[in-house]
């Protein structure tokens, strides 16, 4: 049985992973850059303001083009996917389903701890 | 049956095999055993890669069984062994390995932060030469620091595998410049494992094993493994490293200003340095060579061997058992630029630290709608993928050779070598003439020649190459060059596109 049903619900698990784990926001603690998540099958956006470890944002139906971080989803059932771990990062990232537009490497491994 | 000659035992664990062969003193391959080195995802997400170290010790020794037993009543004088680089063994008190992951395992994507916080990417690469951090055993090492704290707890040695190898047979820890160079913990310029890195991450620096140089004699053989194999008492073990540094040594290219392409599953590119020498940009490696005093630039094309394996597998082994033989063929009836068939595998420029997306395959062709009888058949896509491959291992000599002010000599070796026509074709692609090892299989030859230095056959490298190495030269075509550099212009305008996909 899936323990997100929602888009909503899995907007609500990257502020609760966030807020409820002491790891992830350790790993945020040098970050402050918006993150604009995308997708494509919905022309739905999403942003993420992380204000390093004291605190986050999560945003539906909002964009920012100057985001240092894009990410696109072709679809919001891939989201879902990967919360409920029926499809992995790496395979998600291999087959096109998620594609980083913008964002350097060493700001996307410490996001990782938010969406995978 | 062979009888009282002299020959080193050489292992050699790739990205895709673990190879156990017999070679001459005079650097001939007697025989050699072929086993898959499997690896396992260790997450859902598939960041996380390992061996069963079990198994791969099992087929090691299987390997050494299989060749010894088809020349009894040989003089083994020395063992040596080269590994894939990069790939990390964490071993317990006891010696048992808590974890063994190959270069694919990047599990540190979860700790690399730790070492993005504590060093700039300049920093960092001034002392190690290496990046990104999520890819080498620093961060490995970190992640298990982070997540799994009970087993780094148990941690009491940090090696590679080829350090590993060394301990199985010979019960004594000991690492070598061209492995530890790969584990992004090692001071290139100082030649020793960084104080500053073990300090800033509070590491036990017990953890790492002496470090010695190349053809050096380890230790022997261990009693136990010299009487199941029934040798005799002394074995010598002589340390290499690396397959990669092996393999260079195995081709030739140990003078400053030698470039060595290393066809394998993948396509490391390097030129032989007679100094460190670090680029600006973080983006090309600096690593360390075999031989004392020389490093290497690294330039990489990727998955070269892998994507010539996976069109062979996907497109020609339903109709033929030999598709080696059949590529050859196809490369010898087709024309280059096949049509203005385009093939996109992955091959290009090496951008390893900026790699944020995996990109999508591509085939470009000319579909059979169009009013001609030209469309692209099977040999065209064929020699499409290998000029991707060419393509991209052009990219990546340009970068390296441009750095050079005097003329250079482009040594070749590696599976895909084996390809008289893909030979021809790479010599044309760069513009240049290549001059390739005699034996392909290197990695085994450069194993043997540190054994004749850590056996004092030879004092030097240089004499071995010129004494024992043979080499044929394979000249381009410069008319066909000409037209490959218009080919290539093409293939890289639609390249842009198509990594916008």
């Amino acid at each position: 049985m899936s323990n997100f049903e929602s888009f909503e619900s899995c907007l609500k698990e990257i502020e609760n992973r966030y807020i409820n784990t002491e790891k992830v926001r350790k790993k945020l603690a040098n970050y402050d850059g918006p993150i604009q998540i995308s997708f494509l099958d919905t022309k739905r956006s999403v942003m993420i303001y992380v204000n390093k470890d004291q605190g986050i944002e999560v945003k539906d139906n909002a964009s920012d083009e100057s985001a240092t971080v894009k990410i696109e989803f072709t679809s919001e059932n891939i989201l879902l996917d990967l919360f409920n771990k029926e499809l992995g990062a790496v395979k998600a990232y291999s087959s096109g389903k998620i594609k980083v537009v913008e964002g350097n490497i060493r700001n996307l491994m410490k996001l990782k701890s938010l969406m995978f | 049956m062979e009888k009282d000659e002299s020959l080193i035992l050489t292992i050699d664990i790739s990205s895709t095999s673990i190879k156990v062969g017999l070679v001459t003193e005079q650097l001939k391959i007697k025989i050699f055993n072929t086993q898959e080195l499997k690896i396992y995802n260790d997450d859902l997400d598939g960041f996380a890669k390992r061996f069963n170290m079990n198994d791969l010790w099992k087929k090691v020794i299987d390997g050494i069984s299989f060749v010894l037993s088809r020349f009894k009543n040989t003089s083994i004088i020395g063992l040596s062994t080269c590994t894939q680089r990069i790939a990390s063994v964490f071993l317990d008190e006891k010696g048992n390995a808590l974890y063994g992951g190959p270069n694919i395992d990047i599990r540190g994507i979860d700790s690399a932060y730790l070492v993005d916080d504590a060093f700039s990417e300049s920093d960092l690469f001034e002392i190690t030469g290496h990046s990104p951090s999520l890819l080498f055993c620093l961060a490995r090492l970190l992640w298990f620091k982070e997540e799994a704290e009970d087993v780094y707890a148990k941690i009491k040695k940090v090696l590679t595998l080829d350090d590993w190898l060394v301990y199985k047979f010979t019960g004594n820890f000991y690492s070598n410049l061209s492995s530890a160079a790969e584990t992004q913990i090692l001071d290139i310029k100082k030649g020793e494992w960084s104080s500053e890195i073990i300090d800033t991450f509070n590491f036990d620096p017990d953890f790492f094993p002496e470090i010695v140089d190349s053809g050096t004699v380890v230790g022997e053989l261990k009693e136990n493994l010299s009487n199941k194999f029934d040798l005799n008492r002394y074995v010598p073990f002589v340390i290499s490293g690396g397959d990669t540094q092996a393999t260079l040594l195995g081709m030739g290219a140990i003078e400053e200003g030698d470039i060595g392409i290393s066809l394998g599953t993948t396509a490391p590119i390097h030129r032989v340095v007679d100094k460190p020498i670090f680029d600006p940009n973080c983006n090309y490696w600096t690593s360390c060579h075999s031989i004392k005093g020389k490093w290497l630039i690294e330039s990489h094309a990727g998955n070269t061997g892998a994507s010539y394996d996976w069109f062979k597998q996907a497109f020609l082994s339903s109709f033929t058992e030999k598709p080696d033989s059949l590529i050859e063929d196809y490369l010898k009836k087709t024309t280059p630029g096949a049509l203005s068939t385009y093939t996109y595998l992955g091959p290009e420029r090496m951008n390893i630290k900026n790699t944020t997306s995996i990109k999508r395959g591509a085939f470009i062709f000319q579909p059979p709608i169009m009013v001609t009888e030209d469309v692209p058949k099977i040999e065209n896509f064929a020699r499409s993928v290998l000029e991707n491959i060419a393509f991209g291992i052009f990219e990546n000599h340009q970068v390296l050779s441009n750095q050079i002010d005097f003329s250079t000599i482009t040594y070749v070796a590696g599976g895909m070598a084996k390809s008289k026509e893909f030979c021809k074709l790479l010599a044309n692609v760069l513009g240049n003439q290549i001059s390739v090892a005699h034996i392909k299989d290197s990695a085994f030859i450069g194993a043997a020649m540190n054994t004749l230095i850590g056996l004092k056959y030879y004092t030097d490298y240089k004499s071995i190459v010129s004494n024992l190495l043979a080499f044929e030269d394979v000249k381009n075509d410069p008319t066909v060059s000409d037209k490959f550099k218009t080919i290539y212009i093409e293939w890289k305008n639609l390249k842009s596109k198509i990594d916008r996909l």
